[in-house]
């Protein structure tokens, strides 16, 4: 048990997990729909939501994570800082996901104005857009961000 | 169904289904993946390689996942072979209703929840060598690929990092198993008399009951785990069961994979196959891989006179891949194999009575695998 214990730590430091905070350095904001209740999540809260590892908001309702498209730069810091994986691993894991019959990726989208507009019609939705793009806040929640 | 209407009801069900409709709510997902490869032995044949080279290894498959609802998700796999002659089948065809994250109820024929790689079994972008290690994914009567009857499965997530991955089910498997009548009786009867040797034989195992369970830990991309299963061999009054352990440790450059399964049959077979793979990128593209992979049969109420190298299969491989994308890979490996487990002459009973039964191969495997 000691071995194995002693085995885990020195992993914890050889491959650290790659979470940092989206906090004010972030490129990007966490979004969500003006009805949801939240309005702080964890890092490794999120990465659950978007990895469907969780599917469940507090409330009982179904979280529907959405992706900005794959050659997004926004997109790529999102999944390295929050997911904590590099995109190629990302997708790695969905094969896997996929083949073995579990799961399907979130919805994509190409664009901010198209994910804060899925964000606006669906109340259960999530997303991230650009920190550039002008955001009111009558029509979607930026969700504050912690370790 | 003919050659022709296998080779097209993909692309119908591709094109019918429609990638914009398949994005319309989100509710129709299509995938699909496919290897071809070239494969080439120094005398026996093994895996899809033989001495004078072979081009034939080409599979392909098509995943289907349609969400009608919020909890209910139908997911099939059709899976087409043409290595050695045209075959199709279904892979896997079920229904999940989601209940929780910790709870899913799923029924049908299942992808089989056992180790790591039996859930995308013939994926090969998901893997580092062309093929999987034979020790427990040939036919050894260790791994089903998927189980008929229904299941549980669900994730519970702590928010310290820590996670745990579980499946529970019971119903009937399908097996081929290669060499189980040279591991039996078989032999000697083909040795003797010099009867036609069929060395693939399929089983039924009915009254399965298996699980598996899996910890996910906080060091990013490190899991370990145990699964296993029971259940009677029909038309015998044998039971089949297994049980091993798993771990994998994925980082952006590395991956290291190791799997144990030990397998006991009512006859006294005991099977032990141990494998341990590690690969590394070198850069975006370039992976090297490395592998050993052992398995050893012994007879504890048989006494067997065959050879033993025929109850042996112990592998060293080496591959260099070349990823356009994760989509889409070129993988050349080499294969050196001692014992005649799996790698065996074209007729085994003509070597055997000649004694020129080589119990060294090896194999070289060149080929392109992709997915979608």
């Amino acid at each position: 048990m000691k071995i194995a214990v002693f085995f885990i730590v020195s992993c914890t430091y050889l491959f650290p997990a790659e979470f940092m905070v989206a906090g004010s350095d972030s490129s990007y904001n966490i979004i969500i729909h003006t009805t949801n209740p939240v309005s702080e999540l964890t890092v490794a809260k999120i990465s659950t939501y978007f990895l469907k590892k969780s599917t469940k908001w507090g409330n009982g309702k179904t979280v529907n994570p959405v992706h900005l498209k794959r050659s997004s730069v926004i997109r790529k810091q999102f999944t390295q800082e929050v997911i904590g994986k590099t995109p190629g691993r990302l997708e790695t894991y969905w094969q896997r996901q996929i083949f073995s019959g579990r799961e399907v990726p979130p919805l994509e989208k190409p664009t901010d104005a198209e994910v804060i507009r899925y964000i606006q019609e669906t109340p259960s939705a999530i997303g991230y857009v650009s920190k550039e793009t002008k955001l009111d806040t009558s029509q979607v929640k930026i969700l504050k961000v912690r370790k | 169904m003919s050659r022709i209407t296998r080779c097209i009801a993909p692309i119908i069900l591709f094109l019918g289904a429609g990638a914009g409709f398949s994005q319309q709510a989100n509710k129709i997902h299509i995938h699909g993946f496919s290897s071809w490869g070239y494969a080439r032995t120094d005398g026996n044949e093994y895996l899809s390689g033989e001495e004078s080279g072979e081009y034939d290894y080409l599979d392909f498959a098509i995943a289907l996942t349609v969400k009608p609802t919020e909890y209910l998700q139908i997911k099939a796999q059709l899976y087409w072979n043409d290595t050695y002659e045209a075959e199709s089948s279904i892979d896997y065809a079920f229904a999940e209703w989601r209940f929780s994250d910790a709870l899913r109820f799923r029924i049908g024929d299942v992808k089989h929840p056992l180790g790591i790689y039996t859930e995308f079994f013939d994926v090969g972008t998901l893997r580092p060598f062309f093929t999987l290690p034979s020790s427990i994914y040939h036919d050894t009567g260790i791994v089903a690929e998927g189980y008929k009857g229904a299941g549980l499965t669900g994730i519970l997530q702590n928010a310290g990092g820590w996670g745990l991955r579980y499946d529970i089910y019971g119903g009937e498997f399908k097996m081929e198993i290669e060499g189980a009548d040279v591991t039996h009786e078989g032999l000697e009867k083909t040795f003797i008399e010099g009867a036609e040797e069929d060395s693939e034989e399929e089983h039924h195992v009915k009254n399965v009951l298996g699980g598996r369970i899996t910890i996910d830990t906080p060091v990013n991309g490190m899991n370990f785990g145990v699964s296993g299963y029971f259940g009677d061999v029909e038309g015998t009054e044998n039971t089949h069961s297994v049980y091993g352990f798993h771990g994998e440790l994925l980082s952006d450059q590395w991956s290291v994979r190791s799997e144990y399964y030990h397998h006991m049959d009512g006859d006294g077979e005991h099977i032990n196959a141990f494998y341990c793979e590690a690969s590394r990128f070198l850069g975006d593209h370039w992976q090297i891989a490395a592998r050993g992979d052992q398995l050893l049969t012994t007879f504890m109420k048989i006494n067997t006179n065959t050879p033993p190298s025929l109850h042996r299969h112990r592998e060293f491989a080496a591959s260099l891949n070349y990823w356009f994308n994760t989509y889409f890979v070129l993988k050349l490996s080499y294969h050196d194999v001692d014992g005649n487990r799996f790698a065996r002459p074209e007729s085994l009973d003509e070597a055997l009575l000649d004694g020129a039964l080589k119990e060294r191969t090896k194999l070289f495997l060149f080929g392109a695998q992709f997915a979608f």
